[in-house]
């Protein structure tokens, strides 16, 4: 007989709070998600427009996953996921090039060693797949728990975008079925494995009773599914073109809050 | 048992649910469970770090070239392969006229214009072609640029789903330009859900054979006004359409004379990068002349 273990709030709290986050390398928007970033464990979705930076944070997180743990960092892999043909290495190198000389700096500061990491062995701890269309993406997830087992140091999965796959082929009904099996075991993984998963989604008109209002895809049920819901934007009104503004539509553990962070030539970065 | 049931194609096992599949077949749980593994590996595309990716982006052609150097270095080599990328603004902006560069400067590798506005303009192609630098009267240089002239909808769908395909098989191409993407879908239905879900279709199907063949697609778009306080002016075709694409570009001409004596009104014209998973908001000036489309400096 298999025996079960209750948890009090305090051995959950020790639990969770020990669970490490990654960064996003804007200190505003970790604050805003208040837990130093994507925690462990969870799952996040990035709601927004197309050019709002939703990839972008992405290949962030991706690749400050990677930070050595000497500086504070998870030292683990990521595993990203392309449905929608919006991955280029070439940005994710410019993003990881900007971590790996700034480590190289810090670990000679703090620990009077230079840590050398080559631009290949960064690139060997990003895994990478395409999964374009519904069958190819479907079976990729069947077959993630495998993978997950095989590759014990991923401890970000990035799916950019959820709603892509489901644009063809499949009707509303069953959509809906699959993503909630589909989303129970990714989280079954994310936590067995204490994985942070970051899921982006794109905005779609609304038609019918209240037409024309701008909302999150794939309906009503799955914005009942994430527990962090981040909205992102770029502001008309700004001056600077790099700027983006991250709103927290749902959270279970931090308030609605605003937060202004810019995309540089380097990554995501908070505005000076 | 499973085409008893009615379950036939992988995408079926893929999608269906134990419980389904268990409902139609009456297998057992295990069974079901053994063939969905079975079609998932199989069907399952590979994962590869990011080392291997380089060796490869290294060895093939990643993006197809524009014809001008000043643009390809804003596209950091031009229009990139695999994905969707979308051309818009007003009429007269240029966008047609940089297609044809396109079309003419991908003529070695082959090239698929699709028209859906007006018959194709080979009279500026000719013109265009005399231009080349390495212009050689003996050369054709249409012979692997196609033309396909459409007016709706349903013959554009037709054609990328069954023509293009046939055409791939035959010839090898590096790019396919449609001017415009948009014409087809503004003149008729009013009916958006059924719109939305047709470039829908058009997308995936292009992004596919794009992915599969390793071309760049390119869209030109118009342009329709907003309605609310700003007067800008914002693609067409909506947010269904603009979700599908990964790159957007945009023409704008401004009212900024170039000085060149032998000829008059030649407007300064912007290119600018509204979004891109791999460039940053960047914006170059060119100028179209009779010889096509030139950096400015080099005008002056």
């Amino acid at each position: 007989m298999k025996s079960f273990k209750v948890y009090d709030a305090t051995e959950l709290w020790q639990k969770e709070t020990s669970l490490p986050s990654v960064p996003t390398f804007s200190q505003v928007l970790d604050n805003v998600l208040g837990s130093d970033g994507v925690q462990l464990g969870s799952i996040t979705e990035l709601l927004g427009l197309p050019g709002s930076g939703k990839t972008q944070l992405c290949l962030q997180l991706c690749a400050s996953v990677q930070i050595p743990k000497e500086l504070g960092g998870l030292n683990a892999e990521a595993l990203y996921i392309d449905t929608n043909t919006n991955f280029t290495l070439s940005r994710f190198r410019d993003v990881n090039r900007e971590i790996l000389s700034a480590s190289f700096l810090r670990c000679q500061k703090v620990l009077d060693e230079p840590l050398q990491i080559s631009e290949d062995e960064a690139l060997k701890r990003l895994h990478y797949v395409n999964a374009f269309g519904l069958e190819s993406y479907c079976s990729l997830m069947h077959t993630l728990p495998k993978f997950i087992a095989e590759h014990p140091n991923v401890k970000l999965i990035a799916i950019d975008s959820i709603a892509y796959p489901f644009k063809d082929g499949i009707s509303t009904k069953q959509r809906t079925g699959l993503l909630f099996r589909q989303m129970a075991d990714l989280q079954r993984i994310a936590l067995q494995n204490q994985i942070a998963v970051v899921i982006t989604n794109e905005m779609s008109t609304r038609v019918g009773l209240s037409g024309g209002s701008v909302v999150g895809a794939l309906g009503d049920a799955w914005a009942h599914r994430c527990n962090v819901r981040l909205l992102l934007s770029a502001p008309h009104t700004a001056q600077d073109p790099t700027h983006r503004l991250a709103l927290l539509l749902k959270s279970n553990i931090a308030s609605t809050a605003v937060a202004t962070f810019q995309i540089t030539s380097e990554g995501i970065r908070d505005v000076e | 048992m499973l085409d008893r049931g009615g379950i036939s194609t992988k995408k079926q096992i893929i999608t269906l649910s134990v419980w389904d599949i268990k409902k139609y077949t009456n297998l057992s749980i295990n069974d079901i469970l053994f063939v969905k593994n079975i079609v998932s590996n199989s069907v399952c595309p590979n994962v590869v770090t990011g080392s291997i990716l380089k060796s490869e982006n290294s060895c093939g052609h990643t993006h197809v070239s524009t014809g001008c150097n000043v643009i390809d270095g804003v596209l950091k080599g031009g229009f990139r392969r695999g994905t969707l990328t979308e051309i818009y603004g007003e009429s007269g902006c240029g966008k047609t006229q940089l297609s044809l560069q396109v079309a003419l400067n991908n003529w070695r590798d082959g090239c698929l214009f699709i028209c859906t506005e007006d018959l194709f303009p080979v009279k500026r192609f000719e013109e265009l072609k005399r231009a080349l630098p390495t212009f050689d009267s003996d050369i054709d240089y249409g012979k692997n640029v196609f033309v396909e002239h459409i007016t709706e909808a349903s013959e554009l769908l037709a054609c990328i789903r069954l023509r293009l395909p046939k055409l791939l098989v035959k010839h090898k191409l590096s790019i396919v330009i449609i001017d415009s993407i948009a014409a087809p879908f503004r003149c008729e239905s009013t009916n958006y859900i059924k719109r939305a879900e047709e470039l829908r279709e058009i997308a995936i199907i292009l992004t596919e054979i794009a992915q599969k063949h390793n071309l760049a697609i390119l869209c030109i778009n118009q342009v329709t006004a907003s309605f609310d306080e700003s007067n800008t002016l914002l693609p067409s075709l909506g947010l269904a359409w603009s979700n599908m694409i990964s790159t957007r570009i945009m023409i704008k001409k401004t009212m900024t004379v170039i000085d060149k004596k032998n000829q008059h009104n030649c407007y300064m014209r912007e290119l600018l990068v509204m979004f891109a998973p791999d460039l940053s908001n960047m914006v170059t000036e060119f100028v179209i002349t009779s010889r096509g489309i030139q950096p400015i400096n080099f005008s002056k």
